[in-house]
């Protein structure tokens, strides 16, 4: 049965809210009013933006994928196992979400599903770290 | 490619088998980050690193080589300095191998 994996928004996102000139308490005719009863909204612009950014960077796997990988793993086969994350998994941040499935079905402590899944490290790391390193100069 | 490009990817390279390269200082930033995240059980952090560094040397080496090859047709006179140069990273290659080999 697939599982659904949905896109979730960053566990930090925080929520929208807009604030409109604050006064601070006045003092006046009918003594100090407390402006706390005004209501207070906080844009943060900036942290819409990062979420909007992230959830773009955010590629993820496909949760048929994911699904597949994970019941390999579970079943023990190993080299399918490891073929599936090859062709499946092709970043990094596709690889921290394949480990975190992993994880919570209590597969990651398997020695075996470990040395693959660093085999592909080792392989995804250079993979994205090169560009990097050579932008500009290539 | 450039003189100037070509020396700053040779720069990126240099001295790899060293702690303190470049390279090398971003492998293990990489392998450590992967390791407290994660905590694999059994992992052999520095042959990890040392993996990835060499794999990274040798790519990066292969792209030199390659812009070497059409400078030398374009400059022969260089043919001398990018020997040198090459034989410096026949040496590194061959410093990453050997530290990784032992572990095989």
């Amino acid at each position: 049965m697939a599982r659904e994996i949905s896109s979730t928004t960053p566990q930090n996102q925080t929520s929208q809210s807009k604030e409109s000139g604050v006064q601070g308490t006045q003092k006046g005719r009918h003594g100090i009013r407390d402006t706390s009863h005004a209501e207070a909204q906080v844009y943060h612009d900036k942290s819409v933006q990062n979420t909007e950014v992230k959830s773009l960077e955010r590629r993820q796997i496909s949760p048929q994928n994911l699904n597949m990988i994970i019941q390999l793993a579970k079943k023990g086969e190993l080299s399918g196992f490891s073929s599936a994350l090859q062709q499946h998994c092709s970043n990094l941040k596709e690889l921290d979400q394949t480990i975190s499935l992993l994880k919570n079905e209590g597969i990651w402590k398997s020695e075996d599903v470990q040395k693959i899944i660093i085999n592909h490290f080792k392989i995804l790391f250079p993979q994205e770290a090169l560009p990097k390193l050579i932008e500009g100069l290539v | 490619m450039s003189q100037e490009k070509l020396d700053s990817l040779r720069l990126i390279i240099q001295r790899a088998d060293e702690h303190d390269s470049l390279l090398g200082m971003m492998s293990r930033v990489a392998v450590d980050t992967f390791i407290q995240k994660h905590s694999p059980a059994k992992i052999n952090r520095n042959q990890l690193v040392d993996q990835i560094t060499q794999d990274i040397h040798r790519q990066i080496s292969a792209l030199i080589y390659q812009q070497e090859e059409s400078l030398i047709g374009q400059k022969p006179k260089l043919e001398q300095e990018i020997n040198f140069s090459r034989n410096q990273r026949r040496i590194e290659q061959k410093y990453l191998q050997e530290k990784i080999a032992p572990t095989r």
